[in-house]
Formats: C-alpha cells, structure tokens, sequence
C-alpha cells in the first residue's frame, strides 16, 4: 500500500516514501511486498533502468505537476509520482506493482518468466485482487487518512510497550495529568475487602461510572486504602455505601513524589516464600535456625519448622497434676528431634492429625503440632528474620536428615540447603566452577571481580579468553588433591587437603587433627600455608608460648590445676563427650574445648557439679586433686600447646 | 490513538474470599482463588491453560504475594502503568510475586511472544 500525501512538498515526500517502505515491512505487510518481489523478480531488471531514467527525466515536470494538482489527484498522475519516488530506492520490486496494472491485461505476463506451481497461483491471485483493489476504485482522501493513522498508531503502541520495558521506569514518573492517590481511611483488617468490593461495584455500575481508576493496599499498611482518582469528589462518591469505609477523617493526597513508594515491595517482604531459611528472634527458640513452610499474608504470620526444644519431663509432670519444680526454665532445653514414641512412654497424650490442605500427617502433643522429628509452629512474621541468614554448616546438617546419616544424600541435601547463603567473595586467580546456564560446569579461573558479575578466563579452548558470569551462577572449585585454608565460618583457620567435592561442600582432610572437615566452598581458599596447632594459637588473652600465672591453682577442688585437662562430662546434654578445660570464666562457668573446635561455653550444661562428681581426668597422674605442680604433670601452658 | 473509540474488555473474576485460596498468577499477577484459576484459567494468560489441569494452576501462581491493587481502568490508571498491567483486563491484581516462572514456562511466554518480566530482587 503506499499512498502519497500529495500536497507535501517533494523532500518530504522522498523522506516519507522511505519512512513509509520501512513501515511496509514493519507492519507484516511483508506478505504484499514479498508477492510483489515473486511477481517483480522476473521483470525487475527488465524494468530498472529504464524507470531510473524515467525518474531523472519526469523530476522537474513533477514539482509544477504537484503544485498544479494540490488534492486527490488523478490515477495516472498518482501512478507517475509513484514511479518517480520509489525507483530512488532499492526496494525496485514495489514499482512493479505499476507493472502489474499493465500486466493484467496481458493475462499472466510476468508469470512466464517464473513456475510458481499450483499452489502459489491461487495466493497470488489473491494477492492481487485485495491489493489492487485500490488502484481501480477512486481513493477518497479521508479513506488514504485513515489507512495512515491506523497504521502508524498501531505501531506506535507497540513501540511505546518496547520503549516502556526498554527505558525502564523512569519515563512512567507520574505527571500532573495522572489521576492522583488519595489515603483513605478503613476499618482494620477489611482493606482487602474494600479493594475487591470496589472492583466489583465498579463492575456492577458499567465502564467509566465509577470515576475511580485503582484501589491499593499494603499488607504492612493496616487502617488505610489508596484510591486513584483526579477528584476527591470522586473518591467519595464511589466509596458511598461502603460500612468499612469512612470520613471521619478527610482523604489525604500523596504527593507526587511519594506517588511511587506507595506501589513499591522492599524484596524482603516479599521474600518469606516457603522453604527460606528463618531466624526465630524472641521465646526460647530465639536465634534457632528455622525453615519456612507456610506463608499467611493476611494474619502476617508464618509456620516454621524448627528442631525443638522440648523437656518431656517436664510435660508429663505437669500433665499429671504434679507441681513441677520449676514452673518454667530459666533455660531452654537442648535442641534434640522429637521422638514420638518417648512421649507415649511418658504417658503424654498424643493424637495424630492431618493437615487438610497438604494432606501431611502430623503428632499432635501438648498442645504443639509435630512431623518427622520437627516442631511445625506458627509464629508472627515479626518475630522472624529472614535478611543475611548464613545458616552454619552444622545447623544445615541437622537440618538435613534428622537421625540418619546417609553420606551421600546428606551431602546433596547440604548443597542444595546451602542455597541461601550470602554473597562469595571472589578473588582474582580462584578457581571457579560455573554452575547453573549454558555453561554449566565450565571450569575457569576468575579474572576480575563486579557488583554481580565476574569474569571468568575458560580452561576449554575453542571460547573467547574472558567471559562474564552472573556471581549467583558460579561456585568455587577444588579438585581433591589441592591444599586450602578455611578462612570463615566455624573452622576458620583450619588447613588441609582437599579429598572430596560437591556442588557447594568441601571435604578437607585437615592438616592438624588428621579428620574430614565439611566446609562450604565459599569459606575455603587455596592455600599452601600449613596451619601449625590446630589452628588455635590464641585463647582469650593467651597466645601460644605466653607466660602465664596459675590462678586460683593449689587444692581447691583443685580447679586450677585442671585447665588444660581432658575431662568426661557426666551430665546434661553432652553427657558422654570429652573436651579439654581450657578456661574458667567464673567458679561455675568453664569453657570447655570440645573436639569439633566449638569454644563450648554451656555453663548451664556443664554445671563444675556434675563434673567435679564424676570427675575422669586423663592427666597422667590420674588423680584430680592433686597439685598441679609435679613433674610430668600438664600445665595449662603444656596443656595449650598441645590443644591441637 | 484510536484506543478511546475501543469498548473496555470484560474485567476477569473478582476473588470470592480472601483467606489461603488466594493466588496470583506469576505472570501477570492476575489474583484469584485457586477454585477461580481452575475453573476460568487466568484471563490474560489463556496460554497456560490452567483449567485443562490443577497442576496447572500450581506452577503458573503463587500464593506469596504482596499487595493487593483493583485496577478498574488499566488504560487510564498510572498505578497501572507504572506496574506494566495497563495492558491487562480489568481486575484485582498483586504489586509483587515472590517466585519465578519456571524456565519451561518461560520459554513457553517467548513461544506465545508474550512478555514476561520476573520479579526484582534488590
């Protein structure tokens, strides 16, 4: 279709033929100008040249001739001007559709040249008939205007949705002409239902009624809905009959620069999805690590799964009427999984139940609901905090399999479990594993480091030398054989050779203690330092080789001579373990150095009582009382340097 | 434009309750109960066909959103614009989705050559 403005000047009109070709492809008009080529082809060179001369000739006869005509135009001049436009252009095929006017007549002339075959005749011919339409009937002027403007509005609203993703958000700011926000008040709770009874009033009433354009609410925002609207007069009237809705206070308009805030979602909100990784903040769960598993938006609470921390003891005697000794711990018990049957032992009531949403099973005692070993419990989403949750690798591994210990999938479960993790730091020379796209598995080794994306130079060959990687894409990478350091998290400062690697866990064979440390990837860095000591080469206030004054050494319950004796815990919940006294904070708080290197500081646990009681200690004198100051016997210097 | 002369399309269904039956689709965040996708699809992502198949239904929405905005006229409304539902039928949608599309359904979006923007994350 091409159609000329015949009263614009002739610049123009060359500059408008070009805009009005591209917008021929653009609009899928392709089809026509494609026939057009099929039916040009064969004449195309034929005609070329002799067109181009034409057109040389016929352009100064054109100016006087378009001044002369103004409006419409007779067919045969329309018929010249389009000649003499589109010969400057490559797109020479379209000029044939002059041709074909001539070539009708001839019945099938260019159709010689070229065998279509039976099929393609009757969509030529149709062709034909629908674009050639136009040339036979004399073309009003409005019909040639509103051919133009559908067409070039229909492209225009396409671009302005490509513009709109493309430019991104700072070409929709509001403007002044924008319906504006008005804040008004509600009753609490009910904002969702005044949003959704609006839309359906506005429903009810028929299009451009309700001269109201959106109702919002925010989860966070109780008492207040957001309507737009150019009038407050607008807001009114369509929140007329609603109970929930008042004026008692008037609607306040947000301005226009708060405009947007009202409509954006910090990320975290959003983020309490089910099977994130929580902290619980407040009750004698605070600060256990805990997954998400049901989300509840409207009474802003979540249910979590968390390893409990139950005194069975103490239920059973409460449920028996007796008075229990302590009404409520000043500690919490231990974190242990649950094990149902210890309850039914105790005689604690416990009925099964079924969720009817999921259709889980769960144990239903004391009032709390349990599966598989974890407290399910509903808490508030204040009480939860799920920013920058670095879940330590043994909580994660409780976490995994509560009572087996399946080697493997334990390991799979821990990756997989480790995906909430914050940021790795990458430094220049690590080596890295891609692990998620296209290129996953590409091994490479990082060359610079971005906000959120690294570079990487590939060890295969046959890639460009450097390529950028998303940094949530990419992991660590140790082959078994390196030696590295761990450098944060609970090992830190532990050294030793890689054995065995998996997605995100690191199994180091560790130079010191001669045992396999898991360790997430992110923590360890090659490293051919060899740590000395374990590791620990400084306690507190004492380094490795200082000297030292025995305090509180002598008879009393021969304390002091303890420091740096191994000693059996009798009671409590590391009844059974050994560790090494390596300090004493107070007469009953010891720090105990419990061989998986946590500084265990449980004093509630590990009450001097239940030690001094059962006292097993493997100094070689083999008496706990006796004076520290023999020969041969452990000093806390002796005993510290050797604490690896 | 001429977009003024065009009757309004009909507004998708309006969610019967407000408890944990409420979704949102990922996609355009249309929201509805879990009964209304399965019944009636999403209106403006018939593609995804969710009243062929429930499992449908759980993999194109979502019950974690934040949010809630009735869009009476997408075409006039700036809240609309601003979130890129001004395209959409009329109805109650959600200002944030907390998942993805899975990457099947995302490339089944480019087959349709419909657009599909996931969620941001800060």
């Amino acid at each position: 279709m091409r159609r000329r403005r015949v009263e614009e000047p002739d610049e123009i009109q060359d500059g408008e033929y070009e805009e009005e070709d591209d917008q021929l492809i653009d609009d899928g008009e392709e089809e026509y100008y494609e026939y057009m080529t099929k039916r040009g082809n064969s004449t195309r060179k034929r005609s070329r040249s002799s067109f181009i001369d034409d057109a040389a000739v016929e352009d100064n006869e054109e100016d006087d001739d378009d001044e002369d005509y103004g409006g419409g135009g007779s067919r045969s001049k329309r018929r010249n001007s389009r000649r003499k436009g589109e010969c400057f252009f490559e797109t020479q095929a379209v000029e044939d559709g002059d041709e074909d006017e001539d070539e009708e007549e001839e019945a099938d002339g260019g159709e010689d040249f070229i065998d279509y075959g039976g099929l393609e005749l009757p969509e030529e011919d149709d062709g034909r008939r629908v674009h050639q339409r136009p040339l036979h009937e004399p073309e009003d002027e409005y019909e040639i205007v509103r051919r133009l403007e559908e067409r070039y509005s229909r492209a225009s609203r396409r671009e302005s949705d490509e513009e709109a993703t493309g430019i991104g958000q700072q070409a929709l700011l509001p403007s002044v002409h924008d319906a504006k926000f008005w804040r008004v008040k509600c009753v609490a709770g009910r904002e969702r239902e005044m949003a959704v009874c609006l839309m359906q009033k506005s429903i009810d009433r028929g299009p451009d009624q309700l001269q109201i354009t959106s109702v919002i609410t925010r989860d966070h925002l109780e008492n207040y809905i957001y309507v737009e609207a150019h009038k407050e007069s607008h807001v009114r009237e369509a929140c007329k009959g609603l109970r929930n809705v008042y004026f008692s206070q008037k609607p306040q308009l947000v301005p226009i620069k708060e405009m947007t805030d009202v409509l954006s979602v910090e990320s975290k909100e959003v983020d309490l999805a089910r099977d994130t990784w929580v902290r619980i903040k407040t009750g004698i769960y605070k600060g256990d690590l805990a997954k998400v598993v049901d989300v509840d938006n409207v009474r802003r609470k979540v249910t979590v799964k968390v390893i409990p921390r139950i005194d069975m003891q103490a239920i059973a005697t409460r449920l028996e009427g007796r008075e229990a000794g302590e009404s409520r711990k000043a500690i919490a018990p231990h974190p242990r999984f649950m094990n149902i049957n210890e309850a039914r032992e105790l005689n604690i009531h416990v009925e099964r139940k079924r969720d009817p949403l999921t259709g889980d099973y769960f144990e239903k005692m004391d009032g709390k609901l349990f599966s598989d070993g974890f407290l399910y419990k509903s808490v508030a989403m204040k009480c939860i905090t799920a920013a920058n949750i670095r879940p330590s690798f043994d909580e994660l591994e409780k976490f995994g399999k509560p009572g087996e210990h399946c080697d493997d999938d334990r390991m799979i479960s821990l990756s997989a479990l480790s995906g909430n993790r914050k940021k790795e730091q990458y430094l220049k020379g690590d080596a890295v594993i891609v692990l998620k796209g296209d290129l996953k598995n590409l091994k490479g080794r990082v060359e610079k480091v971005e906000a959120d994306s690294v570079h990487i130079r590939p060890e295969a060959k046959g890639l460009p030398r450097t390529l950028t990687v998303h940094e949530k894409d990419l992991g660590k990478y140790f082959e078994p054989g390196n030696h590295v350091k761990v450098v944060s998290g609970t090992r830190k400062g532990a050294t030793g050779m890689v054995v065995k690697v998996d997605q995100h866990v690191v199994i180091i064979l560790s130079d010191t203690t001669k045992e396999h440390i898991h360790v997430f990837a992110g923590d360890v860095v090659e490293c051919s330092e060899v740590a000395s000591g374990g590791g620990v080469t400084k306690i507190g206030d004492y380094e490795h080789r200082d000297l030292v004054a025995l305090q509180n050494g002598g008879r009393k319950g021969g304390q002091g001579g303890l420091i740096g004796s191994t000693i059996k815990i009798r009671r409590g919940a590391f009844k059974g373990e050994r560790g090494r006294l390596i300090g004493m904070i107070s007469q009953t708080m010891w720090r105990i150095q419990h061989h998986t290197v946590i500084l265990v500081d449980m004093a509630s646990e590990v009450r001097p009582q239940c030690i001094l009681l059962g006292l097993h200690c493997t100094s070689p004198m083999g008496d706990a009382n006796a004076t520290p100051y023999q020969f041969g016997m452990r000093t806390p210097m002796h005993g510290m340097e050797c604490a690896g | 434009m001429g977009s003024n002369h065009n009757h309004p399309a009909p507004a998708a269904q309006i969610p019967t309750s407000f408890g944990h039956e409420l979704r949102a689709c990922l996609r355009c965040r249309l929201v509805k109960t879990y009964d209304q996708f399965r019944e009636s699809g999403c209106e403006n992502c018939p593609f995804f066909k969710m009243e062929e198949d429930h499992e449908h239904v759980v993999d194109c929405t979502t019950p974690n959103f934040n949010g809630i905005i009735s869009v009476m006229d997408p075409a006039r409304s700036w809240a609309a614009r601003w979130l890129r539902i001004g395209k959409f039928v009329p109805g109650c949608y959600t200002l944030a989705v907390s998942e993805q599309l899975s990457e099947d359904l995302q490339m089944l979006c480019q087959e349709e050559r419909v657009l599909y923007v996931p969620p941001k994350r800060v």
